[in-house]
């Protein structure tokens, strides 16, 4: 049985064009290879036999910030209000840039409790929050992974 | 590494975490180490981040669910905090990634952690141009042989992008090889 039959008759495939670039990157590496195949870095003598970790005390356990429930509503709830105004504010095909003046009035315009904003910053347990030390990745990871954005937008 | 359910299990524990965790960091110390040092390139950037990956490794060893392997997981957090890293060192100094990276390129040649030839600098020149997932699918593949499944579980990414990928890289950096 000749080669082409055989494989006309079996049930296998292959991507398209496999064949057709098999070798061209085979031998582009094989080439490659040929002429470098170390990066060059180097470490100080001993680095790794000594290397150890520093755990900073009292790391039991996660250090995801555990924002209180109480807290974390008001704070998903603006940082969820900031995402969906930036997502529903854009007027073109082209993105513009949202100034801090524009937050600041679409938070006033919406008539966010302003007394809701000042308890914010009163509560002592907001220590132990530093909100001013959580970037905005930070807060918006935690949105994306903790919350549902349902559940934050204010009525 | 062998039986990497009990050390796991150790870790979950809290009497034997610190030991387990011990065990680990010499077992996957020098791994995590070259794989941060290729997408940072300084060795102090490398050692920082790789102190930053084994805290947030053992912070986090709770959450390992074990639906990947746990080398795949840790360097998933490897890859995250150099990358990470490399994000915030251009913001403190007001450039981009592409001028923070072609500044560590420059000092490289002066660096006395860099022992390569006039051909691996132009390397690693060359792997500078390419974007930021091609230089570390080529470097996991081309200095780690990393298998494309467990690549795929690191950059959460499809084997078959993958592999495209690696071979475009190939291509470009045998271009610029060629042209330099």
């Amino acid at each position: 049985m000749t080669l082409n039959k055989t494989h006309k008759n079996s049930a296998f495939k292959i991507p398209k064009d496999y064949f057709e670039t098999f070798d061209v990157a085979f031998f582009n590496e094989l080439e490659l290879k040929k002429q470098v195949k170390k990066t060059g870095y180097k470490t100080p003598d001993g680095y790794l036999d000594k290397f150890n970790v520093s755990i900073p005390k009292g790391s039991k356990g996660s250090n995801l910030r555990k924002l209180n429930k109480k807290y974390s509503f008001y704070i998903s709830g603006i940082a969820a209000a900031l995402v969906l105004l930036f997502m529903f504010s854009l007027p073109s095909k082209e993105a513009q840039e949202i100034s801090l003046e524009s937050i600041e009035n679409y938070l006033i315009n919406e008539e966010y409790q302003s007394d809701v904003l000042e308890n914010l910053l009163l509560f002592e347990d907001l220590n132990e929050i530093s909100i001013l030390e959580l970037s905005y990745s930070e807060v918006e990871n935690y949105i994306f992974q903790n919350a549902s954005i349902e559940t934050l937008l204010i009525d | 590494m062998q039986d990497e359910a009990k050390l796991l299990t150790q870790l979950k524990l809290d009497d034997s975490k610190e030991l387990a965790f011990k065990t680990l960091v010499k077992h996957y110390k020098e791994r995590l180490y070259w794989h941060i040092r290729k997408i940072v390139i300084s060795h102090d950037d490398a050692d920082d981040v790789l102190q930053n990956t084994f805290i947030k490794i053992f912070r986090n060893i709770d959450k390992f669910k074990g639906d990947s392997k746990l080398y795949t997981w840790m360097y998933r957090i490897a890859t995250n905090e150099s990358i990470t890293f490399l994000n915030s060192k251009a913001k403190r100094n007001q450039v981009s990634n592409e001028t923070l990276n072609e500044n560590a390129l420059q000092n490289l040649v002066a660096d006395v952690y860099f022992e390569g030839d006039e051909i691996q600098l132009k390397l690693q020149k060359a792997i500078a141009q390419l974007p930021r997932t091609q230089q570390l699918v080529f470097n996991m593949r081309y200095f780690d042989t990393i298998k494309y499944k467990d690549m795929s579980e690191i950059l959460e990414t499809s084997e078959g992008a993958l592999k495209a990928s690696y071979h475009i890289a190939v291509k470009k950096i045998k271009a610029y090889l060629n042209a330099h």
